[in-house]
């Protein structure tokens, strides 16, 4: 049942996802088409960030991925010959 | 045409297009070709992982709660549990 606490976790899940379209959509489409001396730049930080951060993100995420992967891997294998042994 | 057709055919599409903007066969403004094209990959990743979030908030957000199917569900679990317990299987 969903309790209320279940309801905020999903209340935060979701109003963190629509921040985050919103800030990086702004930074990465249309900051480029505003002047460089406009004070909304000091909002986000340095062009360079706008790939390296999304890139780290995919690379940290698939790490960990590929690393569940191999331990569950490596855990059912070493318990398949303990078995038969 | 099947599902699988579909997806490929959409899939080409979108990535020959964006090829095509890579490699300067378009035509677009200089501040577009500079600053947006290269990004649009990592803006499309974000926005996919902001939809996936926000979709899976919403819907445990408006889950609607449905008591006569709990209900059921534990008659029908305490009624396993007798039976298994009638046939020998201990189970607290």
């Amino acid at each position: 049942m969903a309790n209320g606490k279940d309801k905020a976790v999903g209340a935060a899940a979701f109003s963190v996802a629509v921040s985050v379209f919103v800030y990086y959509t702004t930074w990465v489409l249309i900051m480029p088409f505003v002047d460089a001396d406009h004070p909304l730049h000091g909002y986000f930080p340095a062009n360079e960030y706008r790939i390296r951060i999304p890139l780290l993100i995919l690379v940290v995420g698939l790490t960990v991925i590929c690393s569940f992967l191999a331990l569950v891997m490596i855990k059912s294998k070493s318990k398949k010959t303990k078995k038969s042994n | 045409m099947t599902r699988v057709t579909e997806v490929a055919t959409t899939a080409a599409i979108i990535i020959l297009t964006y090829l095509a903007l890579v490699f300067e066969l378009l035509p677009v403004p200089q501040t577009f070709q500079e600053e947006i094209v290269p990004v649009l990959p990592w803006w499309a990743l974000v926005s996919f992982g902001s939809y996936c979030l926000g979709t899976l908030g919403w819907n445990v957000m408006t889950f609607g709660e449905c008591p006569e199917a709990y209900n059921e569900l534990m008659r029908e679990i305490a009624e396993a549990k007798d039976d298994l317990r009638s046939k020998g299987l201990t189970i607290n």
